[in-house]
């Protein structure tokens, strides 16, 4: 009990600073210079998942048509059959290769913890991503936390690409971001960029893949929080999501038993996906104000060196 | 409602404020945004921690106890209401109250009454019963159910009296009667008579000539209801007590409110209770009969001792002896049976007449030894006598003449001749000494000597010569009138004043509940 009571007056709230705006003209600078200078790698297509799918679309051997329909480019229209028929119909191919990527992007208030926080880093590694994918492959579909998804083509997109990041809304849903990409069949690789808390609700989205023969990597932007407390004394907690509150008195005790708690749910995050057997890929977020470019590069090397491939 | 004996003191109340500051948990010093805040409580846990809260209950006993302790040190109380604090009960106990109603008497409706007024006294209140029997007061203070019967007699006293003399600020006052007498204007009141219509005895005289047999009854019947009605009285006793046991009944024809006197002229045999009674199924049955008992004939042993020739005594003794049933026996010295002594001249010793009933005659009387005084020489003037002493009320002794005297009595004199004690009453009662010869003078010769005589023998046995009357034998004759009942209506017990009460104890009392309550508790 303190002798004056100090209590009364409300902490002063984690500073957010202005600096922290995730696409500025810097890095925008820099995420132009990591798509100049990453190669064009046959290695970026992914050939796992079914050898055979049929698709709309306009490469591949031709498979046949269907009624052209809602969500179909124009491109696909078989003119020929509609000047006998009068009918439109799509041309459908079998893909010979798949060259998109889905990219599920967590935005949930849970990324506003951490300092910097990790949202900052999580959209700047989309950005990224999505950067590399559209400029190496035929399409990117960004599914953002509550499940609604945006097709991106062509490098003239990144704006586009950068808009949506940065106007996602606040939420994850790890379940119906999942099913997104298996009802609107996107084809290609899945990376799925969060802070997977807690671990178990990404477990049945991740089985919900694995059940269609989608596999996923997990990129993580790991803060120096998430190893080691980094508080002492009287600290006030806010879960940003549920907006949760709790004042702890934090000693070494108790921070030595936090960083056993999150080694557990690391351990457990690592479980969850190796069930599934997907890989878990922790990059560290860089600091505030750094936009190296070994550090942003970081996740690209970290993701091709655990088995994710490149663009 | 509370009040406060030293309210400054709740002043100190403000001080709680601080309490509360105090109990409040530290300033954190920063905070933190955690995606993580499920594995803080799980290492919390781990610890047996839990995170900083405001300890509401602990507080908030903590708070209680010191409120309760600056109000008890305040002298928290509840305030006296204003009002008396004692009640004085009055019970009319006349013989009216004995009146028979609707469910049982009007003493029974009174007793329930005044024991479910008791009941509902407040526990504060102090209640003295006082009931008000034959003009005394008396005070009750036990069950209701001990109360008794009320007396055969009168009120003998204002109840609107007692009322206001009972009356102050602290005490107040509830009256309860049958209402036959006037009621008080003042406290509660609590009727319980009802109209009804009575035929009762008003009055008994006995005219008791012991110790001749002759005996004279009188009754007075009075007639209290609403029409005129024949009433019947006999009188009845044992077959031995009178000569003729049952004596034929009287009806008398009463009209309304009317009352009679009915004679008897009875003849003892043996002595022993006589009723007398009416028939009558009325409201009151106290007043339907009435008893007396007679004591029974004297059969005297009269012994006679006389130094004179002259029978006079000795016929007197025989006459008394024939009238009354006894004898006339030997003087025997020492005869204990001897219930009367006559004795005309000689010498006796005072102290022999101590105790002695008789009558003496010119008797001298020796007293520690010394020679009796001569008597003094008669002036030959008028004869008079005590007119009103028991034993020579209406008697004549006018034409009384006296030869000349043998002894000198002292006394109260009840028959003297100028300065001259002629006769006089001993110390005990109980004998008469005459200071001259009864053949020395006419007394033997007057009409009243017999009459004289007769009531010498009575005074002497007074004890045994009593009509005896029982207690509860006769009912005053106001209360045998049942017709009329005060028109005032019940008034109902006043509000009670009650002390103040003080609280202390009981704050005190839930300070301490509350801090231990406190102690109890788990520390958050």
């Amino acid at each position: 009990m303190a002798w004056w009571p100090k209590g009364w007056r409300k902490a002063p709230a984690a500073a957010i600073e202005t600096a922290d705006v995730p696409f500025s003209s810097e890095f925008r600078r820099l995420l132009l210079e990591i798509v100049r200078r990453t190669p064009r790698s046959k290695e970026a297509v992914d050939r796992s998942g079914p050898a055979q799918r049929r698709t709309a679309s306009r490469s591949g051997t031709f498979a046949g048509h269907r009624r052209y329909g809602g969500g179909d480019d124009v491109r696909d229209v078989d003119w020929h059959v509609y000047a006998r028929t009068r009918e439109l119909f799509a041309k459908v191919v079998e893909d010979e290769e798949r060259r998109t990527l889905t990219l599920l992007v967590d935005t949930s208030a849970s990324n506003d913890a951490g300092s910097p926080p990790r949202r900052l880093a999580t959209l700047r590694f989309a950005a990224i991503e999505g950067a590399l994918a559209l400029s190496r492959l035929d399409a990117l579909h960004l599914v953002s936390g509550n499940g609604r998804a945006v097709t991106l083509r062509g490098a003239a997109a990144l704006d586009s690409l950068l808009d949506n990041l940065q106007n996602a809304p606040s939420a994850h849903t790890p379940l119906l971001m999942a099913q997104r990409p298996l009802e609107a069949g996107f084809a290609g690789r899945i990376l799925w960029i969060s802070d997977f808390v807690p671990p178990d609700a990404v477990a049945a989205a991740l089985a919900l893949l694995r059940r269609h023969g989608r596999r996923c990597v997990g990129l993580l932007p790991e803060l120096p929080e998430d190893r080691v407390p980094d508080v002492l004394g009287v600290i006030a907690l806010r879960d940003p999501e549920t907006g949760a509150r709790q004042l702890v008195r934090v000693d070494r005790t108790l921070q030595q038993a936090m960083r056993e708690e999150l080694a557990a749910l690391r351990r457990a995050q690592d479980a969850v996906f190796a069930a599934v057997g997907c890989t878990l890929v922790r990059v560290p977020a860089p600091a505030r104000g750094d936009l190296s470019l070994a550090a942003w590069s970081r996740p690209f090397a970290a993701r091709r060196h655990a088995g994710g491939g490149k663009l | 409602m509370i009040e406060f004996a030293q309210p400054e003191r709740l002043w100190g109340l403000g001080l709680g404020i601080l309490i509360l500051l105090l109990a409040l948990p530290p300033r954190p010093q920063r905070e933190v945004l955690t995606a993580h805040l499920p594995q803080w409580l799980r290492a919390l846990r781990r610890h047996k921690r839990s995170p900083l809260r405001y300890p509401w209950l602990r507080t908030l006993l903590l708070l209680l106890a010191f409120c309760a302790a600056v109000m008890a040190g305040s002298r928290p109380r509840v305030p006296a209401r204003p009002g008396p604090t004692q009640l004085r009960v009055v019970v009319d106990a006349s013989a009216s109250l004995h009146a028979r109603q609707v469910q049982g008497s009007a003493w029974d409706d009174l007793r329930r009454a005044l024991r479910q007024g008791l009941d509902r006294l407040p526990p504060h209140v102090r209640a003295r019963v006082e009931f008000v029997r034959c003009d005394r007061l008396v005070q009750f203070l036990r069950e209701v159910d001990d109360l008794g019967a009320p007396s055969p007699c009168a009120l003998g006293m204002d109840l609107a009296r007692v009322a206001r003399a009972a009356q102050t600020d602290d005490v107040a006052v509830w009256t309860l009667t049958d209402g036959r007498a006037a009621v008080p204007t003042l406290g509660a009141l609590t009727l319980v008579g009802r109209v009804a219509d009575n035929v009762g005895i008003t009055a008994l005289r006995v005219d008791d000539r012991w110790p001749l047999p002759d005996v004279e009854l009188e009754i007075e019947v009075g007639n209290f209801t609403s029409s005129a009605r024949p009433v019947t009285v006999r009188v009845a006793a044992a077959a031995t007590v009178l000569e003729e046991p049952s004596p034929p009944p009287v009806t008398c024809q009463l009209a309304q409110g009317a009352r009679e006197v009915v004679r008897w002229s009875l003849r003892r045999r043996t002595g022993g209770d006589v009723r007398v009674q009416i028939d009558g199924d009325d409201a009151l049955a106290l007043d339907d009969a009435v008893r007396c008992t007679l004591p029974p004939p004297p059969a005297p042993r009269i012994a006679v001792q006389s130094d004179s020739d002259a029978p006079f005594l000795r016929t007197a003794a025989e006459v008394l002896a024939a009238e009354t049933g006894g004898e006339v026996v030997a003087a025997t010295e020492r005869d204990a049976r001897v219930s009367f002594v006559l004795v005309e001249g000689g010498v006796q010793r005072a102290a022999d007449w101590a105790d002695l009933p008789g009558l003496t005659f010119g008797t001298r009387f020796v007293v520690d030894g010394a020679a009796p005084p001569d008597p003094a020489p008669l002036l030959g003037t008028a004869i008079e006598w005590d007119r009103t002493d028991a034993l020579t009320r209406g008697l004549d002794f006018s034409e009384v003449r006296v030869a000349r005297l043998a002894a000198v009595v002292t006394g109260a004199a009840l028959l003297q001749q100028g300065d001259v004690p002629l006769a006089a009453r001993a110390p005990n009662g109980r004998a008469v000494h005459f200071a001259f010869r009864l053949s020395d003078s006419n007394l033997w010769l007057l009409p009243a000597f017999p009459q004289l005589l007769r009531r010498c023998y009575a005074a002497a046995h007074a004890d045994t010569a009593k009509v005896g009357f029982a207690a509860d034998n006769l009912v005053d004759a106001g209360e045998s009138d049942l017709r009329a009942v005060d028109p005032a209506s019940d008034r109902p017990l006043p509000p009670f004043g009650a002390p103040a009460i003080d609280l202390t104890a009981w704050f005190a009392l839930a300070a301490l509940l509350a801090l231990l309550a406190r102690v109890a508790l788990p520390q958050a």
